[in-house]
């Protein structure tokens, strides 16, 4: 065979090949079009059945929070969620409590004032997470884009505009300012969303600040453990949910070395920690600094709250049957409030809590405190 | 005729249309194979990199990866916090998908060969992947119906079709073209791959919660991948040692890895995948090691994968012109620096990004390189075997280096750790120098 009849071959087959390609391309493009137009109408089906699933949810959670309200107070008041955004920012009574609204639609994660008779004035400022003491308070933010990313911002709890700095974050979980106003100790996931597998995939970072000084940030893991035990020499111990004591200097803490978690005792000033003997997670100290409550964790991986008098050193179980994943807040010495998702709710797309109360006594029973919020934080 | 179209007639001779075109035209398996002044022709000319075939794996793989990445971007600790892993049960299942997708590449691998059938197995392959989705459609409408199963089917058809493509790509390439092609190729499936988390994040801001629109968006993108790589792409059927008696899969390796150079080569691969830090190691470093990074992790992916998109099409013309194995083990010796830089920086900006550019350069002079190194070595009837010979064996060592490094870490703490390893690289290095040396290797490159 010669170079010239193997061309005449090829050119053929060229020609053959060109036309079927063509006839396949635009086939292909046939298909790709009612793809995309399959993709779509299906992309709208979906996002018109989310925003009414939104609506629906939004109606009766509006609903849900103004039977409470009238419950409580005077009914012909008028409607707190349209009142007008105060324009520096509130000023809390002692008492009032600074919450996340939790009502589904344009509103869900604005920070709100639950007033003393249970009404709630919404303000100019959205987080996942809030703390605050005294004038200062700290805003776990989740910034919008592309890729999830976090802000921690610290204000000015008397004036929201009023920034004092704030910094990059991972995906926040705890946070609480020191009584006086002077730290604040953010919890972050460093990898993982749950507590249930902390140390397998779960990663945390603590990172304790002086807010009002641009002294660097202190993680929890830069502390000396002050105790011989083996499990101490965990290379890759996580912590997390500090509580500050009155003192501003002593804290309780979380660790995790590697079997379950525990509440470590520990103080600022020489950056120590050392064990109290307690199996559990998330503490928080009473104002007076006489109680700690922490949840343990139960057999079936849920976690129920428990409460130690640091001065006689009892422990008793509180009287909430409901998991509870949450860092309570004091209302007061004797009462406790801390958020619980709601049961069937929705758990992706904005997610309805509702805040709880319960007195520490033995044989108490938890009383709802404030419907479609978490994060409580109480002016005191 | 131009010299250009002489050029590819020639090409098409040896590996294009050599079969279809009958026995007349004597078909060369390989380069080693061809006559001295043929395979001195070639060196000369150079053949044409964007084959139908190329193309057709490229836009498949480009679509695929979308699809999958959209699931993988939206399916995050799916494990462990759906079904309540612990750490072991997770390793152990890692373990158990990473076994399920070697036996399935190795197969994969054999079928191709055995039927001269590339192009149907790889896009079995791809089929199966894109029929899960729709599963997962089902298991995010239907509570009882579980995504795991539909999560591991995905793995399969991913195991299946990886050797079958990667050979395909070899057999429609000339081989003084392979890193370019292979370049060409790994370019696509990562711009892909880039795509598909913000397809996934577009249908989810415009439709908050609604998981089975990202799925069935992600079916769209797999079924358009399916639809190109069915049409488009073509057998490349190469002669057959046994027309009637199909050999095992056994002797198929066996024929692999007695073919001069292969068992060198899987050393030297081996070997420097077992000091080789996986990706997601080295961001957690980057990651807690310095704080202010803490808002780039997801970008610490796309940061390394851009790098990798940008260098991958030069990175493989490199290695055409002055070899694939200079390359590889340059890109080998990239992660020294990187590894030093992890162990002795506190890793602010500049050096987190000079990691992740090491990082994406390492992938685009390896990734793409290594069944380029392979198909010039491995005759054309074994070679989708060949090339999943070597990639099971970087999957093992991969798993090796997980478990090694984990507990190289716990104890030396990070800096003696990355200097150990980088140490273990350079050794590694140096003796796949002399492993992969020409005289070793094969006679002409």
């Amino acid at each position: 065979m010669t170079d010239e009849t193997t061309a005449t071959d090829e050119t053929t087959t060229t020609d053959e090949g060109a036309a079927d390609t063509k006839r396949k391309a635009m086939l292909l493009g046939g298909m790709a079009a009612a793809l995309l137009l399959f993709g779509g109408l299906y992309l709208a089906w979906a996002s018109g059945r989310v925003n009414e699933d939104l609506a629906d949810r939004n109606e009766r959670a509006q609903q849900l929070v103004d039977d409470f309200e009238a419950s409580r107070g005077p009914a012909d008041e008028p409607n707190p969620t349209s009142a007008p955004i105060p324009e520096s920012g509130p000023s809390l009574a002692p008492g009032e409590v600074m919450v996340v609204h939790r009502v589904p639609g344009d509103d869900y994660g604005r920070l709100a004032i639950r007033h003393l008779d249970g009404t709630r004035t919404l303000l100019d400022r959205t987080c996942m997470r809030v703390h605050i003491a005294t004038d200062h308070g700290v805003c776990l933010a989740e910034n919008e884009g592309v890729v999830a990313s976090f802000t921690t911002t610290f204000f000015r709890a008397e004036n929201l505009n009023a920034d004092i700095k704030s910094y990059a974050s991972a995906l926040p979980s705890r946070a609480r300012i020191s009584p006086d106003g002077t730290f604040s100790a953010v919890t972050a996931f460093v990898s993982g969303s749950s507590y249930v597998d902390i140390g397998a995939e779960t990663t945390t970072i603590v990172t304790i600040d002086e807010i009002d000084s641009n002294r660097l940030l202190r993680g929890a893991n830069q502390f000396t453990i002050d105790s011989d035990e083996a499990r101490f020499n965990n290379q890759n111990p996580q912590y997390w949910g500090i509580t500050f004591a009155a003192d501003e200097d002593e804290i309780y803490v979380t660790g995790f070395f590697g079997d379950k978690p525990e509440v470590m005792h520990g103080t600022l000033d020489n950056m120590t920690i050392e064990p109290t003997g307690w199996v559990g997670s998330c503490p928080s100290l009473s104002p007076d600094g006489k109680t700690l409550v922490f949840k343990e964790m139960t057999a079936d991986n849920s976690f129920e709250l428990v409460v130690v008098n640091l001065e006689t050193n009892t422990k008793h179980t509180l009287g909430e049957t409901r998991s509870v994943d949450d860092q309570v807040e004091w209302l007061d010495n004797d009462t406790i409030l801390y958020a619980l998702h709601r049961e069937g709710g929705d758990t992706v797309v904005q997610p309805e809590f509702d805040i709880w109360m319960l007195d520490i006594a033995e044989g108490s029973e938890p009383e709802l405190f404030l419907p479609n919020a978490n994060s409580p934080a109480v002016a005191r | 005729m131009s010299p250009r179209s002489l050029d590819r007639t020639f090409i098409g001779r040896s590996t294009e249309y050599g079969a279809h075109l009958g026995d007349t035209y004597r078909v060369y398996p390989s380069v080693r194979s061809m006559p001295p002044t043929q395979a001195g022709q070639q060196s000369g000319r150079r053949g044409r990199v964007l084959s139908q075939n190329l193309l057709a794996l490229g836009f498949t793989s480009f679509f695929t990866d979308i699809s999958s990445e959209m699931v993988v971007a939206i399916v995050p600790l799916f494990l462990t916090t759906t079904l309540g892993f612990s750490f072991f049960g997770f390793a152990a299942y890692e373990a158990a998908y990473q076994g399920t997708n070697a036996v399935f590449r190795i197969w994969g691998g054999s079928i191709a060969d055995n039927r001269q059938s590339h192009k149907k197995t790889a896009a079995t392959g791809y089929s199966i992947s894109a029929v899960t989705r729709l599963g997962l459609v089902l298991s995010a409408l239907v509570a009882w119906v579980p995504a795991i199963p539909f999560l591991l089917a995905d793995r399969i058809g991913k195991g299946l079709r990886t050797a079958p493509r990667d050979a395909l790509i070899s057999l429609s390439t000339a081989p003084d073209r392979l890193g370019m092609a292979f370049g060409v190729h790994r370019a696509m499936d990562t711009a892909g791959a880039l795509l598909g988390p913000l397809v996934a994040f577009l249908v989810l801001s415009s439709a908050p919660g609604a998981f089975d629109a990202v799925f069935v968006i992600s079916a769209m993108f797999a079924a358009v991948g399916v639809a190109v790589i069915w049409m488009f792409a073509q057998e490349k059927p190469q002669k057959q040692v046994n027309q009637n008696q199909r050999p095992r899969i056994i002797d198929q390796w066996r024929e692999v890895k007695d073919t001069k150079g292969v068992a060198k080569i899987a050393t030297a691969v081996g070997m420097l995948s077992i000091v080789t830090v996986g990706d997601a190691f080295i961001y957690l470093v980057i990651q807690q090691t310095s704080n202010l990074s803490a808002r780039y992790f997801p970008l610490l992916f796309v940061g390394t994968a851009l790098v990798y998109l940008v260098l991958a099409v030069p990175l493989g013309r490199l290695a055409d012109h002055i070899g694939t194995r200079p390359v590889f083990l340059a890109g080998n010796a990239l992660l020294i620096v990187m590894y030093l830089v992890v162990g002795f920086s506190g890793l602010g900006l500049v050096a987190s990004l000079l990691c992740l550019g090491l990082l994406g350069a390492y992938y685009a002079a390896t990734d793409g390189v290594i069944p380029a190194m392979v198909s010039q070595l491995v005759d054309t009837h074994i070679r989708a075997s060949g090339i999943a010979f070597v990639t099971v064996v970087i999957a093992v060592a991969r798993m090796l280096s997980a478990l090694l490094f984990a507990s190289l870490f716990e104890t030396l703490g990070k800096t003696s750790a990355m200097i150990t390893l980088s140490i273990a690289m350079g050794v590694a290095v140096l003796v796949s120098i002399q492993l992969m040396a020409p005289r070793n290797v094969m006679t002409n490159d």
